[in-house]
């Protein structure tokens, strides 16, 4: 643990995490906390790699590892900047070299599925035995207890429990991450309870609840009024105008919200619609919306989206793009800070991945490596973290408690 | 303020540590993560109010600066002050202020509002002393071209990637409603503002910049690999593939996420293994990515009779992850987050008695606790300025006169 008056490289640096977590926010959440600066060991098994690995992409074609286990350009990039380690928890020999390496972090992440931690005899009580620091970050879909606490779940039926769904899209997925994020948020919250004498911290994270706490405006009216959330799309509650407009384009629209009464002021001025003006008028009509969007459309037919964002930004307006995909791969913004990251990976290529949006002056987060190969770093991490010599390795390999990659390129 | 080791009655791992708010909507989510986690958070809000104080809903039947339930949400558990911090005189005692937190959270640039003392170049605030963290969110940075661009979460969204691809083909475009996408950001600012507080002092006096077109970017092509693929997802894109998607049932819409490889099999066993999907190509993704339109056709015909209480209940116990489709009321009155606890009381003037919802995350000890709802306007103004920093009532009669807080 990072506790000596030197200042660290990294924020995280010496806060060792094991993790089981798997597919998105499984992923990501230890990966936060590895760029971070945590040394962070994901766990699988030789028979039952991640699910990820062979997920079908209709992005590449079938790629595979050196060993014959198939790999996938998403599953190197949720997967990036940690270790891996195959571990199979069915074998005595393999829970127990589990054991010994919760004895030896700070932090367990897992998002199994009710009831699998408990059948290894590795509950978060059992793994305090071994280690009374410890602080594991259980994620679920709607959390440990509860009637649908045994529900397994996926980002889109958080979305559809939590009524996102409803009130926006059927197509929208987004609170994986978000959970990620949260998770993040909790272990470090449960690191520093721990480090001020807590004994252990539990964390039962809930997809649905991270996801409801951001979704709170939507679900207001309904706990102080009894009243259900109504807006049409694209409507923002309490602005003055919002829309998309249609721009100059094969399928090109722009993004335009006028907060208040200046910001109405502004635009009329600038399209030169004084009839739709309400300033300084002593008695202020209603908008005529219709036919400010009117207006704007109009303006906007001829322009392109980034057209009309200078135009309305140079007034001091809020304007944006919709960016799709590829103008966020080529967004000038993201270009000029340097958001992207190659990586090189001997089974995939290089690829542009999101870099890491920890910003930090003097301890910038960062990725460490490139996804790793199912059971790369086995020895390795039972090496430093246990000090088990290559004959001990040797034998847990051969009753198959553990798996090593072979070393190849 | 130093960091103090908790007292008995302490509630999170950040009691100790103030926080110092001077960020509008853009950093409201951070402020309240922290504050949630026992930091003791002043916001200080223009002496004409916050923004989110004009944000709807309201509570019914109230008007005024304390009737946004919004307003209500976000700053719950933090204590609020006034101070005309775009003044230039402002700075003095925005030093001071400053000299008694651990952290100061802004959002110079991306709302129409401009905090006094922000160097663009380093970036920085003028105002705030060595050893004092100091955390930006803005939209999009505070380097870069569209660093001056303003925004709100409806056009950030927009420029994210995340709203091109949603609604109906012909158009437009669809935004996720809320300010959830500014809010992710804010967690993820809050992540790292509790990694900065229990690391060495010597590293506390830095900047983060944490900006939301990088969130955004991250949750987007992290997923989307545009790079890999040179693939641009449209409104026209087929998801799924099934059995993964909405369907209708008799009495309501289910969806279910299929993207394990063992899902097709136990998708068929709960439907009854019928003979139109019992070819083996059909397990294959690939192939029911192809067959996305017959596949669809086929089920969406058996599922229409079922009832959709009954289908989670028989999927979920085979193994299936799907869920009810409900709308956001029918989701604050569900029986799982009633049973967790999960919405917590708050009580103030204006907007009475409701309930918000509550932590992000439950544990063991609790982490997260819920001590005081949100302030009225200058509701700490003799607290902070008088009782605090020294300043003599008369001094702050003089501000208030002056419409400087």
């Amino acid at each position: 643990m990072a506790s000596s008056s030197a200042a660290p490289v990294s924020l995280l640096q010496g806060v060792r995490v094991l993790s089981f977590g798997s597919f998105v926010a499984g992923n990501l959440c230890p990966l936060l906390l590895a760029e971070l600066g945590a040394d962070v060991v994901k766990i699988e098994s030789r028979e039952r790699p991640e699910a990820l690995r062979s997920y079908h992409s209709p992005d590449h074609g079938e790629l595979f590892e050196p060993s014959g286990l198939p790999t996938a350009a998403l599953y190197a990039g949720l997967a990036r900047s940690v270790r891996s380690v195959c571990i199979d928890m069915r074998a005595g020999a393999g829970r127990d070299t589990f054991r010994a390496l919760v004895a030896h972090a700070d932090v367990v992440v897992e998002n199994l599925g009710p009831g699998t931690m408990e059948s290894w005899g590795c509950s978060f009580e059992a793994l305090r035995a071994h280690n009374p620091r410890l602080v594991m970050l259980s994620i679920s879909g709607y959390g440990r207890s509860g009637p649908l606490a045994g529900h397994r779940a996926y980002a889109s039926n958080i979305n559809n429990h939590l009524g996102l769904t409803a009130a926006w899209a059927i197509d929208g997925t987004h609170f994986d991450v978000v959970a990620a994020v949260h998770g993040a948020s909790a272990v470090v919250a449960g690191l520093a309870a721990v480090e001020q004498g807590a004994p252990g911290v539990h964390v039962d994270l809930a997809q649905a609840e991270t996801g409801a706490a951001l979704m709170a405006p939507l679900y207001l009216d309904a706990l102080a009024n009894g009243r259900e959330w109504e807006a049409a799309p694209n409507e923002v509650p309490g602005a003055l105008f919002s829309g998309v407009v249609r721009c100059a384009g094969a399928d090109a629209w722009a993004a335009i919200e006028l907060e208040d009464a200046r910001d109405w002021h502004v635009l009329c001025e600038y399209l030169g619609r004084d009839d739709l003006d309400r300033h300084g008028l002593p008695v202020a009509p209603p908008p005529d919306r219709e036919a400010l969007r009117d207006a704007v459309e109009q303006w906007a037919a001829p322009l392109t989206p980034l057209q009309v964002t200078h135009k309305l930004q140079k007034i001091g307006l809020a304007a944006a793009p919709v960016q799709n995909s590829e103008d966020l791969w080529r967004d000038a913004q993201h270009r000029a800070r340097g958001a992207f990251v190659e990586i090189a990976h001997p089974d995939i290529g290089p690829v542009e991945y999101p870099d890491t949006p920890s910003r930090l002056s003097r301890t910038p987060g960062r990725v460490v490596s490139r996804g790793a190969r199912l059971g790369e770093h086995t020895a390795e991490v039972l090496e430093t973290w246990l000090g088990s010599g290559a004959t001990a390795v040797r034998e847990l390999v051969d009753c198959g408690a553990i798996w090593q990659a072979p070393h190849e390129e | 303020m130093t960091s103090r080791p908790p007292g008995p009655d302490s509630r999170g791992p950040l009691v100790g540590f103030r926080v110092l708010d001077v960020s509008g909507r853009t950093g409201a989510c951070c402020t309240k993560i922290l504050a949630d986690l026992g930091a003791d958070v002043v916001k200080v809000e223009l002496p004409t109010g916050d923004r989110l104080r004009s944000v709807p809903p309201y509570r019914d039947g109230a008007t005024g600066p304390e009737a946004s339930l919004v307003f209500a949400y976000y700053h719950h558990n933090k204590r609020g002050i006034t101070l005309d911090w775009e003044r230039s005189d402002a700075e003095p005692l925005l030093g001071e202020l400053a000299s008694s937190a651990d952290v100061v959270v802004a959002s110079p640039r991306g709302e129409r509002e401009r905090l006094v003392g922000f160097v663009a170049d380093a970036p920085a605030l003028s105002w705030v002393p060595p050893g004092v963290l100091t955390c930006f969110v803005t939209p999009f940075g505070l380097t870069g071209p569209y660093r001056e661009w303003r925004a709100t979460p409806f056009t950030s969204f927009a420029a994210g990637g995340s709203m091109y691809p949603v609604g109906p083909v012909e158009g437009p475009p669809v935004a996720m409603p809320g300010q959830q996408l500014v809010d992710e950001a804010g967690v993820w600012a809050a992540f790292l503002v509790q990694s900065v507080l229990r690391s060495p002092r010597a590293v506390r006096g830095q900047v983060i910049d944490q900006s939301v077109h990088e969130v955004a970017l991250f949750n987007k092509l992290v997923k989307d690999l545009y790079d890999v693929s040179g693939r641009i997802v449209t409104r026209a894109t087929n998801f799924g593939p099934p059995p993964g998607g909405i369907w209708k049932c008799r009495d309501g819409w289910v969806d279910v996420g299929a993207h394990a490889p063992q899902h097709w099999d136990i998708f068929l066993d709960v439907v009854g293994r019928p003979g139109v999907l019992l070819d083996p190509v059909y397990r294959e993704r690939k192939v029911r990515i192809e067959l996305f339109d017959v596949l669809t056709e086929i089920i969406a015909e058996l599922l229409a009779t079922w009832d959709a209480r009954r289908l989670v209940s028989e999927a979920q116990a085979a193994g299936l992850p799907c869920a009810l489709m409900h709308t956001p009321g029918e989701f604050v009155r569900d029986p799982q987050a009633r049973a967790r606890g999960y919405f917590v009381p708050t009580h103030r003037e204006g907007t009475g008695d409701f309930e918000i919802p509550g932590p992000p995350f439950a544990s063991s000890p609790t982490l997260v606790g819920y001590q005081r709802s949100a302030p009225t306007l200058g509701e700490a103004n003799e607290d902070v300025y008088v009782d605090e920093l020294g300043h003599s009532p008369e001094e702050l009669e003089k501000w208030r006169s002056d419409g400087f807080v």
